[in-house]
């Protein structure tokens, strides 16, 4: 099934410090389909993390209109949009933000928790490869390895999309790739939305859409008829 | 170095909510150090001074009676340095007040210095005009608003007397106004001091060129107990009947207990507050080292060797101590002002100044600093570990591992996710752990031994006035009576029953340990005057031999089946060698008991009382009979039961203000240490805490992990910290033991409850203040930077 999944409209955030006004997003607006991997490039201060924050209902537009699965969420509360979160986002970040007090499986198991229809924790540990150390602490994992445990703790709860926010941008380059292939791969078999950001534009060939950003607004959006795989990317 | 203070100042400041929770900690602790010393000091120089200005006695002598002679023959005796004589007695009064009793003692027609003499504060000495002036005692005149001029009726030998308030007086004797030690507070408006003119005196109570009393200055340098060996022999053949030293003086030892308790409490609850503010700085200034790694490499890497890095971080805890000290200082001065001034409302002392000792903040300010930098030294010292190079590196992640707790898998499984971070967080902070447990053990330490010095109070009370105790007015004849006149007073309407008493005092001695006591013997089966046994059992009076309290067999280290003697103040008497038959619980005053029967052998007394406890009707007849009473020539005073439980009540509501600050302080110091590591808590896991929110936990459900652990840690600090109050209520409650008075420390599971809940109270409080900071954890800034 096709449609937009996402469909950002003029959005515009803006932050105050004290007397200063610093416009981070300025009418912003692009569209995103179902099931899409979704590549946001941009170098830093471009506002594209500040887009994926509202995308995935951790920050609020000053401005505009945000719609996610045909609901506009620019204006909920924050109870709405914590319930929002709960249900509908995965995140995997740059620091991987695993709880250091939680085992590798306590963790996936934490979000699945809070989850309506959560998936099985230990099947998702399985399928991003760490069947074997369901009991180590994050302090006991390599960082593609707690990488993965967050992309897990991402997908247990069975969300609508994907968000990563430069997930490879603490890896070598190799973890890197591996990394991205595993997203890639997820999105393909679950036909899960992913929206990916980053700064390395090599990574964008590897999607079906690319949004370019700079200045807190779309510089250009192209669509990739024939995605890239991962393995063959450079850089 | 101007820069770094700066960069202090801005450091404390961003800290601001941890940095005014140690100091209100340090002020406290100050504050309290110099006001309760200040106090002490106050009123111990205000004592000594009044003392010495106005003479008190260092002995005092009762007798019989004794011609006037007789003080030139004390005044030649080589250690007198001066003497006093006079007649002292107790009488009713049928004006003012409802039977009021008043100990009328003669001083010298023409003012003159004499031993334990007088403040005039207002109206006049006698003069040379009529005979019948007297001088009241200032609380009395007081308590029943009289007025210089009023006349006051004294009833004498069954005659009433007519005298005339010309003055109204202070007396070093009588800081403290007790009729007796069995009085355990001042009521101003049953007992009061009229002093009226020797000569007169001498002819209302048949004493003409006699006296009862003396009281001696003793020369420097001579021991008190030879003294009074020696004075007692001198005297021995005018009946003596008690000699006491200005330590066994009731109004001076409950005065000086006072002023002691005041030493104790100026001593060790400041300690507290120290120790607590000592636990948050090391908690405060780890943290603040930590999260400065960097900057103490780049310090270093600049040319700053360790001890200008370690000097820079020990000011902030010199900071602290500083301020700490100066407004606590001042806040202490003033509450030694206010306090001194609110005792004396108590004791009346003329010359008590209520100074402020500026330099008791020097000893204050040397503790406060001592736990403020072994605190800041003990945190800060980490920085000789710190390299340039490696401060600027990433920190290694807090290793993650499995706690004890885990081993116990049964428990484990089934503990929630947030119960499983709340746990492993506790254990893999233990330190942090462990500061929180110290502000809480030592809070219900403090709450619980409040709540229960009041509860053993008013057990002992109660039971005293309500079990042991039941009957409803007790009688002191002013002489012995047969069977005849007490069946008179039996007779009376209303009276339901009474029990004779005998009330004299005796010396006992077990070899050489002696003490003078007060010894009442009682019907063998009392049902009104009763005495109990240790464990609160009623007990009856053996038929020979006598019971001992607990305390009175301590100090004269004897045991039941040991035989003492005893000697009474009659004169005539000699020692009987007696057994003693049981040990006794007193709450109050010390005496031994004997049944009446015994006390005949061992005294030669005849069948007499020289008291009876009666129980009535129905107590709303009580006015009635004591009106019917205090008419009576034989009768000399007449208590109700009532009125003397109430009377204390009321005199303990004042000292337990006190009680309710400590609780106070106790709450405000759990609040702070609960905020303060609560907030580097916070701090600390803001990436965690703010992950969560991100995964879509509600605020709530962050909260809870938080705060759930403050309670966890709460419950273990309680489980700690009563036992502890327990442990230092007893310690307490022996420190303030006296002859007057003696409460044993009883907690009943009530006081648990109510000091767990609130100290669980104020956990709930200082959760509440923090729920902002829980609130503001800003997901989106808090995920973006990796410090």
């Amino acid at each position: 099934m096709k449609g937009n999944i996402v469909c950002v409209k003029e959005v515009v955030k803006e932050y105050t410090m004290g007397e200063v006004t610093v416009k981070a997003v300025d009418e912003m607006s692009f569209n995103i389909e179902h099931g899409e991997f979704v590549v946001v490039l941009g170098p830093s201060g471009s506002g594209k993390s500040t887009v994926l924050n509202i995308i995935g209902g951790m920050d609020r537009p000053t401005l505009g209109e945000v719609w996610i699965d045909e609901k506009n969420i620019a204006m909920n509360s924050d109870k709405e949009l914590t319930m929002f979160r709960r249900k509908n986002i995965g995140f995997v970040f740059q620091f991987y933000n695993l709880l250091p007090n939680l085992t590798a499986l306590e963790n996936v198991e934490l979000a699945a928790q809070v989850s309506d229809n959560p998936l099985n924790s230990k099947d998702i540990l399985m399928e991003v490869g760490l069947g074997e150390r369901l009991g180590n602490f994050p302090a006991q994992l390599s960082g593609g390895e707690q990488q993965r445990v967050a992309i897990a703790r991402a997908l247990v709860k069975n969300p609508l999309m994907l968000l990563c926010d430069e997930p490879t941008g603490a890896l070598d380059y190799k973890t890197g790739k591996l990394i991205l292939k595993l997203l890639h791969d997820v999105n393909r078999k679950m036909s899960r939305t992913t929206i990916l950001i980053t700064h390395n534009a090599a990574i964008a060939a590897m999607a079906d859409r690319v949004i370019r950003v700079k200045s807190g607004a779309v510089e250009a959006v192209t669509i990739n008829e024939n995605p890239e795989l991962p393995e063959r990317i450079e850089w | 170095m101007l820069i770094l203070f700066n960069k202090m100042i801005r450091d404390l400041k961003r800290s601001k909510g941890q940095f005014i929770s140690i100091l209100i900690i340090v002020i406290l602790g100050v504050a309290l150090y110099t006001g309760m010393n200040a106090t002490f000091r106050n009123l111990f120089e205000g004592s000594e001074k009044y003392y010495k200005e106005y003479r008190m006695g260092d002995i005092w002598i009762e007798f019989y009676k004794a011609p006037e002679s007789v003080i030139r023959r004390v005044n030649n005796l080589s250690y007198v340095k001066m003497s006093t004589g006079r007649v002292v007695k107790e009488v009713k009064l049928s004006s003012p007040g409802e039977h009021a009793t008043a100990r009328i003692i003669t001083l010298p027609d023409v003012k003159r210095d004499i031993v334990n003499d007088i403040v005039i504060k207002s109206g006049q000495y006698f003069s040379q005009g009529d005979n019948n002036q007297c001088l009241v005692e200032e609380e009395f005149f007081m308590a029943h608003g009289l007025k210089v001029g009023d006349m006051i009726s004294p009833i004498v030998n069954g005659n009433e007397i007519k005298l005339k308030v010309v003055g109204v007086v202070k007396s070093p004797e009588y800081v403290y106004i007790l009729k007796d030690n069995g009085q355990m507070m001042p009521d101003h408006k049953k007992f009061g001091i009229i002093y009226i003119k020797n000569s007169f005196g001498q002819s209302i109570f048949d004493y003409s060129g006699s006296l009862n009393s003396i009281s001696l200055l003793i020369k420097d340098g001579v021991d008190k107990e030879d003294v009074k060996e020696d004075i007692k022999k001198e005297l021995r053949s005018y009946g003596v009947t008690g000699v006491i030293d200005r330590q066994g003086q009731l109004s001076s030892s409950m005065l000086n207990q006072e002023i002691e308790g005041l030493k104790s409490v100026g001593g060790a609850f400041p300690i507290i507050f120290f120790i607590v503010a000592a636990v948050i700085i090391y908690i405060m200034m780890s943290r603040i080292i930590e999260n400065q790694r960097t900057q103490i490499g780049v310090l270093k890497a600049l040319g700053y060797n360790d001890i200008q890095v370690l000097a820079h971080y020990l000011t902030y805890s010199l900071f602290i101590g500083v301020v700490g000290s100066i407004i606590g200082a001042v806040a202490g001065m003033y509450l030694g002002v206010a306090y001194t001034g609110l005792m004396n409302k108590h004791f009346g002392l003329p010359s008590a100044d209520m100074k402020m000792y500026p330099e008791l903040v020097i000893p204050a300010a040397l503790l406060t600093l001592l736990f403020c930098l072994l605190a800041g030294y003990n945190s800060c010292k980490l920085v000789f570990r710190i390299t340039p190079s490696e401060a600027m590196k990433q920190k290694a992640p807090k290793i993650g591992k499995r706690v004890i707790a885990e081993r116990i898998e049964v428990i484990w499984k089934r503990l929630s996710y947030s119960w499983k971070i709340i746990i492993r967080n506790i254990f893999r902070n233990l330190k942090r752990t462990l500061m929180i447990s110290v502000g809480i053990i030592f809070s219900s330490a403090i709450v619980f031994l409040t709540l229960g010095m009041i509860e053993s109070f008013n057990y002992s009370m109660d039971q005293q006035y309500k079990d042991i105790h039941n009957y409803d007015v007790k009688i002191n004849f002013s002489k012995f009576l047969n069977n005849e006149e007490i069946r008179v007073i039996r007779n009376l309407p209303h009276v339901a029953d009474l029990e004779p008493l005998v009330e004299i005092g005796v010396e006992i001695s077990n070899g050489w340990r002696k003490k003078d006591v007060g010894f009442k013997a009682l019907v063998t089966k009392p049902n009104m005057y009763r005495v109990t046994d240790t464990d609160g059992n009623i007990v009856n009076l053996p038929g020979k031999g006598i019971l001992l309290p607990e305390k009175l067999a301590g100090k004269l280290d004897a045991e039941v089946g040991d035989r003492v003697y005893i000697k009474s103040f009659y004169p005539g008497k000699d020692k009987k060698e007696v057994a003693i038959k049981g040990i006794v619980a007193q709450y109050m005053g010390v005496c031994a008991y004997s049944n009446i029967e015994s006390m005949n052998y061992l005294l030669g007394e005849g069948s007499v009382a020289n008291a009876a406890v009666i129980k009535l009707d129905s107590s709303s007849f009580a006015e009635q009979v004591k009106e019917k009473l205090n008419e009576m020539p034989v009768v000399s005073s007449v208590q109700s039961q009532a009125d003397e439980f109430k009377s204390i009540q009321n005199q303990m509501a004042t000292s337990m203000a006190f009680m309710y600050i400590l609780i106070v302080l106790a709450a405000v110091m759990a609040v702070a240490v609960v905020y303060n590591i609560t907030t580097i808590n916070i701090f600390e896991r803001q990436r965690e805490l703010a992950t969560l929110k991100v995964l879509g936990f509600f605020n709530g459900e962050i909260k809870k992990l938080i705060f759930d652990e403050n309670y966890l840690i709460t419950v273990f600090g309680i489980m700690i910290g009563l036992p502890l109050g327990q442990l230092m209520g007893s310690i307490i409650m022996k420190m303030f033991d006296s002859d007057s008075l003696s409460i044993p420390f009883i907690t009943s599971s009530k006081t648990y409850i109510i000091a767990a809940a609130l100290t669980v109270l104020f956990t709930f409080l200082a959760n509440n203040i923090l729920m902002n900071k829980i609130k503001s954890i800003d997901m989106v800034e808090v995920l973006k930077s990796n410090e």
